[in-house]
């Protein structure tokens, strides 16, 4: 009987089931506590053993829609960029991107960390440069290996690069220490192929759920140093850098909700058995 | 109320119009559906046309003709003009009788993509992730057993599931207990990624919901209520 009734359990039950998994804990702000994997560790220690004045560009390949998961790794990991000293320039390869480099710097460079008194030290043209967004994936990456000013020219204030001091001395791919791609689609792959194969520069990547399965054999061959994992990585990448913000509070929410999920995926299956054991044991 | 304010209510009303959908399909979900479909189309197209049309296409052809900020007219820029002119063919579909010019821009992007992708992609996505696969027997650290079991894995798997997609033999026998291990394999990967896709839409909820409850239901709907009594 009560087999009965859950195998034809309207869906909208489980629905509500996740919804009430999620709300809960999040009013009632519940945190766990995050252990690091070695692959979020590994961006975090090439981060590390960078020079002050290095040159990193982190680049946008996600829109809104991503932001939930990538939001928390790209504020962590600019936070740990600023903290070493490191010229950041950001550049957009998605055309919804923009307005995140905007909030991402923004949300930063204003927090208590980098500011005395409500003004930031931490500025435009000197600390960072934000190119914004130009249009071509792989054509971006092809044109800019050669010369990042002459293909940019001016940042999104309408300031020339080369006038500025965060870009003295950088000319191709060969002065760029690090290159972080934050992507929720194909912007990793671009990077790789028109990036680091041909021109070997270092790279990293920060990737959604969705897409993280496939960029672990890049990890292991050494064409990615580091990789974050959706909202896991930006969890991870807040703990190392002691500046707990959205990420943590997500990823202990997820706990949740990943313990519910495997419940039903346990249950699911448990009834699927049943059922076969019942009618005789099926065809296989 | 300030536009901050109003923004807010509107992006919950959005957001409960489309979660409406769980229950059932509704009026609601069809008009957010289709505003967010409409508005992403539009930001996409005048984003796209002010930061590549605009700059490449129509700033140099002005510079060229008429001159840019007062300046007077440069000799043009062909290498600007040659792309630009090849991109305007793609609309020759709409004229009758001149649909097969779009072939031209076609074969040309179809050729450049070829050629500068192909060796890229084969050297980057494919010789070295097989070099990744056996180059780490060669080190020192292979040598220790778990690293050893490691490798193997690897090596094992990328083989098994290699031979699961080789179609020119019967998978029989030796062949198809190999491809079966390669099944295993590959289910092991689809849960991997499941798992992963669980973690992406489940994190979008929670972002979702934290923006109902923190920064909606409690300041302004509770808010709302509260202000009669002299609260909030």
């Amino acid at each position: 009987m009560i087999l009965e009734r859950l195998q034809q359990l309207d869906r909208r039950w489980v629905f509500l089931l996740v919804a009430l998994f999620v709300i809960l804990p999040t009013i009632f702000s519940v945190t766990f506590p995050v252990p690091v994997s070695p692959s979020t560790q590994s961006v975090y220690d090439k981060i590390e053993s960078l020079n002050e004045n290095d040159f990193v560009i982190l680049s946008f390949g996600y829109g809104p829609s991503s932001m939930a998961e990538l939001q928390p790794q790209v504020e962590a990991v600019l936070r740990h960029c600023f903290r070493k000293k490191l010229r950041v320039m950001m550049m957009a390869l998605n055309a919804d991107a923009p307005p995140l480099v905007v909030q991402t710097v923004e949300k930063v460079q204003s927090s208590d960390e980098f500011s005395d008194n409500g003004v930031s030290r931490i500025k435009p043209g000197e600390h960072y440069v934000d190119v914004g967004y130009r249009v071509g994936y792989s054509l971006v990456i092809l044109r800019m290996a050669g010369n990042i000013p002459g293909f940019f020219e001016t940042d999104t204030r309408g300031e020339s690069l080369e006038a500025l001091p965060a870009m003295e001395g950088i000319s191709t791919f060969a002065d760029v220490s690090l290159v972080i791609d934050f992507a929720a689609g194909d912007t990793v792959d671009y990077w790789i192929v028109y990036g680091h194969e041909p021109h070997g520069v270092p790279l990293a990547a920060g990737v959604t759920g969705v897409i993280v399965s496939q960029m672990y054999p890049f990890l292991d061959s050494g064409q990615l140093q580091g990789l974050l994992s959706g909202a896991l990585g930006g969890a991870e990448y807040e703990a190392l850098v002691n500046a707990p913000g959205d990420g943590m509070k997500r990823v202990s929410v997820l706990s949740f909700a990943h313990f519910l999920v495997i419940g039903l995926v346990v249950l699911g299956n448990a009834l699927y058995l049943m059922r076969r054991r019942e009618e005789g044991g099926g065809d296989s | 109320m300030t536009w901050e304010t109003i923004g807010v209510w509107i992006a919950a009303f959005l957001t409960l119009c489309l979660y409406s959908f769980l229950y059932k399909d509704n009026p609601f979900y069809k008009f957010a559906e289709h505003l967010f479909v409409g508005m992403s189309q539009g930001y996409w197209i005048v984003y796209s046309y002010f930061n590549g049309l605009w700059p490449y296409g129509i700033v140099p052809l002005q510079r060229a003709t008429v001159g840019v900020d007062g300046e007077p007219a440069q000799p043009i820029e062909f290498i600007v003009l040659i792309p630009f002119l090849i991109g305007l063919l793609f609309f020759a579909r709409f004229w009758a009788g001149k649909g097969w010019l779009t072939r031209l821009p076609l074969s040309f992007l179809f050729g450049a993509a070829a050629g500068i992708a192909i060796p890229l992609t084969l050297g980057s996505q494919i010789f070295q992730q097989m070099y990744a696969t056996i180059e780490p027997y060669s080190k020192e650290s292979a040598r220790q057993l778990w690293p050893m079991v490691n490798l193997s894995i690897v090596l094992i798997g990328t083989l098994a599931a290699l031979t699961y997609f080789f179609f020119s033999i019967e998978h029989k026998g030796s062949v198809g207990a190999v491809s079966r291990l390669g099944i295993w394999f590959l289910m092991v990967g689809f849960g991997s990624a499941f798992g992963n896709t669980v973690m992406n839409r489940v994190t979008l909820l929670i972002q979702r919901v934290e923006f109902l409850v923190n920064d909606w239901f409690t300041p302004h709907v509770i808010g709302l209520f509260m202000a009669p009594l002299g609260g909030g």
